[in-house]
This record gives structure tokens, sequence and C-alpha cells, in this order.
């Protein structure tokens, strides 16, 4: 269920959550079942595996309960979970010494994406194949190296409101829209060879 | 890409009607959103699996004492009562000492730390505290054993999951700190009269 209108629901079981004593679990409890399943997701596109997902969830719930007293509310609270979730999943990469792919700096990405399209011209679409499939396939492979972008399609297709999106990637909401513009651009270059689908169709 | 274009993609990935859009545009739009919803539900974590992730951080919400305020209350009463107890048994240690001659116990220490994971539990009477315990054991479906060594009774649960409720109430009334793994070792002891 995309996070739309629960903006008062997640302030609500924050409170709580700093409220201490029986309502703290009860907070915890909520803000869990609303913010777990799309951080790992979102660890899952940066290429981590399940096993190293759910364990910077739990590192990531208990650094909020833990720091939940330094929010101020300058920012949203949507932005603070998620700095925090993105601050664990970094630490994560620190100690492993893992740097993922939408770290690359302009020319780094640029050189990656060239390589990445030039070798996609050579692979030629299956006879048999559908315009899906090879969308599919060419998903999924966006996916393997630009994490984060990929990530953020899924927030546009789940219907994540500009804000929430804004949020998850610490940027402001102009900015978001510039960027979900140039994930765009990134995709449908890797979606190239499925055109002969739809010239097809 | 124009920026009307780019709205009628980024509105047909997120699977809204337009009727006045490309129709390659949305097409290819429809497809990856398709796409994008089959590598999703690769990766999708049931609600099983959300609950088994809450029941782990609940745990260790509670052994690094970040679970709710009352824990710190509970420990403040627990401490207070070994506090207490002390002061009562060297209290009543050397009266009796002074009048009856029966043997001090010399480590307040001894009283309040046990051995161990061990916590000690001083009753007036040790049986009818132990089969207090026991009962409620038995009722919450928790397996134990039962050691006794001279004047002491040694009772050791096993499985002792202080997430639940009702174990946590367990704990709490009887005034049982929360177990890091989950076992429980009580010492009971006991209280001298006055």
């Amino acid at each position: 269920m995309p996070m739309t209108d629960t903006t008062i629901d997640d302030q609500n079981n924050f409170n709580l959550i700093r409220q201490g004593g029986k309502m703290r679990d009860k907070g915890v409890a909520a803000l869990y079942r609303r913010y777990a399943p799309h951080f790992r997701k979102f660890y899952l596109y940066q290429g981590l595996s399940s096993a190293d997902a759910e364990d910077i969830v739990q590192e990531t719930f208990v650094k909020i309960v833990r720091h939940c007293d330094t929010f101020t509310g300058d920012s949203p609270l949507a932005a603070w979970l998620w700095r925090i979730a993105r601050n664990c999943m970094n630490d994560h990469f620190r100690r492993t010494k893992v740097r993922p792919t939408d770290n690359l700096d302009d020319e780094e990405w640029s050189a990656l994406e060239l390589e990445s399209v030039t070798m996609r011209t050579y692979d030629s679409p299956p006879a048999n194949g559908t315009l899906e499939d090879c969308v599919e396939r060419g998903f999924n492979e966006f996916a393997k190296v630009f994490g984060e972008r990929a990530h953020v399609l899924s927030m546009v297709m789940e219907g994540f409101d500009t804000a929430h999106i804004a949020a998850t990637i610490q940027r402001s909401p102009g900015a978001t829209r510039e960027y979900i513009s140039q994930c765009r651009k990134r995709i449908e270059s890797f979606l190239q060879p499925c055109k002969e689908y739809l010239s097809a169709a | 890409m124009n920026k009307d274009e780019d709205q009628d993609w980024l509105d047909a990935l997120a699977g809204k009607q337009n009727a006045n859009a490309d129709p390659e545009v949305a097409r290819r739009a429809a497809a990856l959103r398709q796409a994008i919803q089959r590598h999703n539900a690769a990766m999708k974590s049931g609600e099983a699996d959300v609950e088994i992730g809450l029941h782990k951080l609940k745990f260790r919400l509670r052994r690094e004492d970040l679970s709710g305020g009352e824990r710190h209350t509970f420990l403040s009463n627990r401490y207070f009562q070994f506090a207490m107890a002390a002061t009562v048994v060297l209290t009543v240690g050397l009266t009796m000492r002074l009048y009856l001659h029966e043997q001090l116990i010399q480590n307040e220490a001894e009283i309040m730390r046990g051995g161990g994971d061990r916590q000690i539990v001083l009753a007036p009477d040790p049986e009818a505290r132990l089969k207090q315990l026991t009962s409620e054991l038995d009722r919450l479906g928790i397996k134990y054993q039962i050691e006794r060594k001279e004047r002491k009774i040694l009772l050791k649960a096993h499985g002792v999951d202080p997430v639940k409720d009702d174990v946590a109430t367990f704990l709490e009334q009887n005034q049982i700190k929360t177990p890091v793994g989950m076992d429980v070792e009580l010492d009971i002891r006991p209280m001298a009269k006055p």
C-alpha cells in the first residue's frame, strides 16, 4: 500500500515511541509494519542480500528508537527516518568495503552507461519474445546496475507522491522531479532493443 | 523528451489512465510497470516475515533497555527490593548473632548478586514461593527444572520469551529480571525471620 495520507499516523506513532512506557512498543510496532517492508525493498534494490537487508532493517529501527529524542521537526519525519535507513546501509557498505554503483560520479556513470548500452545493442531480442519480456529483461539489468534509480521508478509505479520519494532520496521536491526525469532517460536507454517489438506490434 | 510526454509516461507507469497520451509512450510505460511489479514480487516479504522481524526487534529493544520506560521502573524496584532485603537480613543477622548466636551473613554482595546469570529470590517460605512460581510457569507452558542444594532451591526455566505479554507480566509481577537469552535461573532462598 503506497505511503500517501499517512503523515499524521507516522507522527502519532513516532510520538508514542518518544513517550516511552507501554505505548512505545505500540508505536514501534506500527512504524515497523509501515516502514520495514519499504526499507527492506530499498536495500534489496541496492544489491544487498535478503539476510543483510533484514539485519540493516533491525539496526535502523534500533537507531530510530535510540535517537527518537533527537528529531527536531525541522525536516519531515519521513525524511528523518529514511536518513537513518540510508546511513545504516552506508555503514554496512563501509564495513564490507562495497561501493554501490549509484555512488558513481558523472564521468564514471556515463562510461558505465555507454558500456551497458553498447553491450545491449549486440543482443538480439529472441524471435518469439514479446515487448513485455524484453522490458522485463531490460529492467532487471537496469536494476542490477542502477539500484537506486530502479527503486525510484518502483516508487513511482507504486503511486508514491513526490514528497515521499523526495524523503527517500533526501532531495527537495524540485530536485526529485528532475531526478525522476533522469531515471526515465536512463531506463529508456536500457530498453532501446525493445523498440523492435513496438514496431512489430 | 518534453514535459508533457514525461508526465504521460510517469502517469502510465503509475497506472493512471490518460486518453490523450501517446499510445507508444503509454504502451512502453505499461510494459515497464508490469516488469517492475514482477521484479518486486520476487523480493516481496510476506506478512509473516514482517511479524517475525518485529518480534526480533522487540526482543532486541528489551535487551538493550530501549523498550518502554517500565523496565527501568521494574529494575529500580528490583534493586530497591534487594537493597531492602539485604538491610533486613543484615539487621536481623546482627540481632540474632547478639541474642541467638546464629551465623552472620558475611557478604552483603553475596545476597545481591548470586552467581553468573542466576537471580536470587529471598522468600519467607521458599517451598510456597516455588509452588507459586511453578504454577505460573505451568500456566504459561514454560518448561522448568528444580534442583535442591542444602537449604537452597534452584528453579531453572527454559524458553522464557519476554516479548510475549503474559510472560512479561509474569516476570514483572514476580520481580524477575528480563533474561538476555531465554533461560531464567532462580535461586530461592529463605529470608531470615525477624
